[in-house]
């Protein structure tokens, strides 16, 4: 059996694991962004000022969050490229076997550790389901190289 | 909900600790541990992100930041060392690792 190297596996998985972070970020920037929008609209109509008069820390998320938009993507894109379907059937066949498809009910709400999962993994999974992924993915990795892995909470 | 997140965190910093020791001479289990203790903090962070949002409240920032630096750690540990340098930021080995 011809193994995918270290690289190729567990470095796509993180990339994948990255994206959802960034996901997460990027998620948690626009609701900022629109509360304070809606801050800075009541004070620009209690004013009676033209235009809105966004603060530095806006503009500074504003910036952010810019850039973790375009970082999710090539997350995505770094981590699937090589992580692919073909790769986990043939690399991970316990890991492939036991996913979820898309189009069923919700798989798995988020804190519960090592649950079902959905492949291909994206911007629709929630983080439960990465969890369950990434952690099914060590486990197989790990019997392969012979490290002592538990998956014990 | 908190007993969990509490859970999860601990769980996660022993692991961290663990990964960031065998990372000095073991980068197969150090990434295996690492990664690891990143599904413990980001099953944390989702636990604490639904419970504030039940509660009204803003996600904290500062969780999500510090797993995406923590992840970007592992990734450069995963790196082999005869590899060229690929896509900037993401693969810059930290000085000593080598």
């Amino acid at each position: 059996m011809v193994f995918p190297s270290f690289r190729n596996t567990l470095t796509y998985c993180s990339h994948q694991l990255h994206a959802m972070c960034q996901q997460r970020l990027y998620e948690s920037e626009l609701r900022y962004l629109r509360s304070s929008y809606k801050a800075f609209e009541k004070q620009r109509q209690r004013d009676n000022k033209p235009s809105l008069e966004p603060d530095g820390q806006f503009w500074r998320v504003w910036t952010e969050s810019t850039i973790h938009y375009s970082m999710i993507a090539k997350s995505w894109k770094s981590g699937q490229g090589k992580l692919s379907e073909s790769v986990l059937r043939d690399k991970f066949p316990n890991t492939w076997k036991a996913r979820e498809r898309w189009g069923a009910e919700k798989v798995a709400d988020d804190g519960e550790f090592g649950s079902r999962y959905r492949l291909p993994l994206g911007s629709g999974s929630s983080i439960a389901e990465a969890v369950g992924f990434a952690q099914s993915v060590l486990k197989e990795f790990a019997g392969f190289k012979g490290i002592n892995y538990s998956s014990d909470i | 909900m908190e007993s969990l997140i509490i859970r999860y965190l601990a769980r996660g910093t022993a692991l961290k600790r663990e990964a960031d020791k065998l990372s000095r001479n073991d980068y197969t289990t150090a990434t295996v541990t690492a990664t690891h203790a990143i599904l413990y903090f980001m099953s944390a962070f989702a636990c604490d992100d639904l419970s504030r949002k039940l509660q009204g409240k803003l996600q904290v920032h500062e969780n999500w930041k510090s797993t995406s630096e923590f992840i970007l750690w592992v990734i450069n540990l995963q790196k082999e060392s005869d590899e060229p340098e690929l896509e900037g930021l993401w693969y810059s080995r930290p000085s000593g690792t080598l």
